[in-house]
């Protein structure tokens, strides 16, 4: 079961997150961060639609290829 | 909660409006949450820098979780398998692999096939619209 927990450094930065209250006593503890991080998908979701409502189009496969451009590009 | 995690060759498939934009969107509604490695931000400026379209991708960035790229995350990623990952798919591999492991994510979107074969590889489920043929 994981709780609500604060990991706070030397520096005073704090950050928030979950432990499991089962593996406190484990010699590693985890602090899992996602659920106080999470951003919904629905935003998302909402902002690709507007952003296509004006976005210029491209062909299919530009993406691809500008990553491939870009990780071969000669030294 | 569903979580999904998004690669820099489905939002820049947004990013510049490609065909399969809308499907890519559609996909993402699916899940309750989205995330990725902060290294999306770096590619997706770049690609945006290099096309010319900077207006767009804060918008789309500004609505995903990204991990930050930390020392310690930067050095599992250099040993993730399999070694056929590209070193930056690596950084998206190794992100993906933590947050499914923190319960954060059930699916990751992408279009690289050394990152989907690196998903298979580590056990995670690939979206639906980005299953290899």
């Amino acid at each position: 079961m994981r709780e609500p927990a604060t990991l706070v450094l030397s520096n005073g930065e704090k950050i928030e997150g979950e432990v499991d209250r089962d593996a406190l006593g484990a010699d590693d503890i985890v602090l899992h961060r996602a659920s106080t991080e999470a951003k919904p998908a629905a935003r998302l979701a909402a902002a690709m639609r507007k952003h296509l409502e004006t976005a210029v189009p491209h062909p299919a496969g530009t993406t691809d290829r500008l990553l491939e451009a870009d990780r071969n590009r000669p030294y | 909660m569903a979580g999904l995690y998004v690669d820099t060759s489905a939002l820049g498939r947004v990013l510049l409006a490609e065909p399969d934009a809308p499907a890519i969107a559609a996909e993402t509604e699916r899940y309750d949450v989205t995330w990725s490695s902060a290294l999306l931000d770096v590619e997706l400026k770049r690609v945006a820098f290099r096309e010319g379209i900077e207006e767009g991708v804060a918008d789309l960035l500004a609505d995903v979780s990204l991990v930050d790229l930390d020392a310690d995350g930067l050095r599992r990623a250099s040993a993730i398998a399999p070694s056929t990952v590209r070193t930056l798919d690596a950084i998206h591999l190794q992100a993906a692999v933590e947050l499914h492991k923190a319960g954060a994510i059930d699916a990751v979107l992408t279009f690289d096939h050394q990152l989907q074969a690196g998903c298979i590889h580590h056990g995670l489920r690939l979206a639906a619209i980005s299953q290899p043929d």
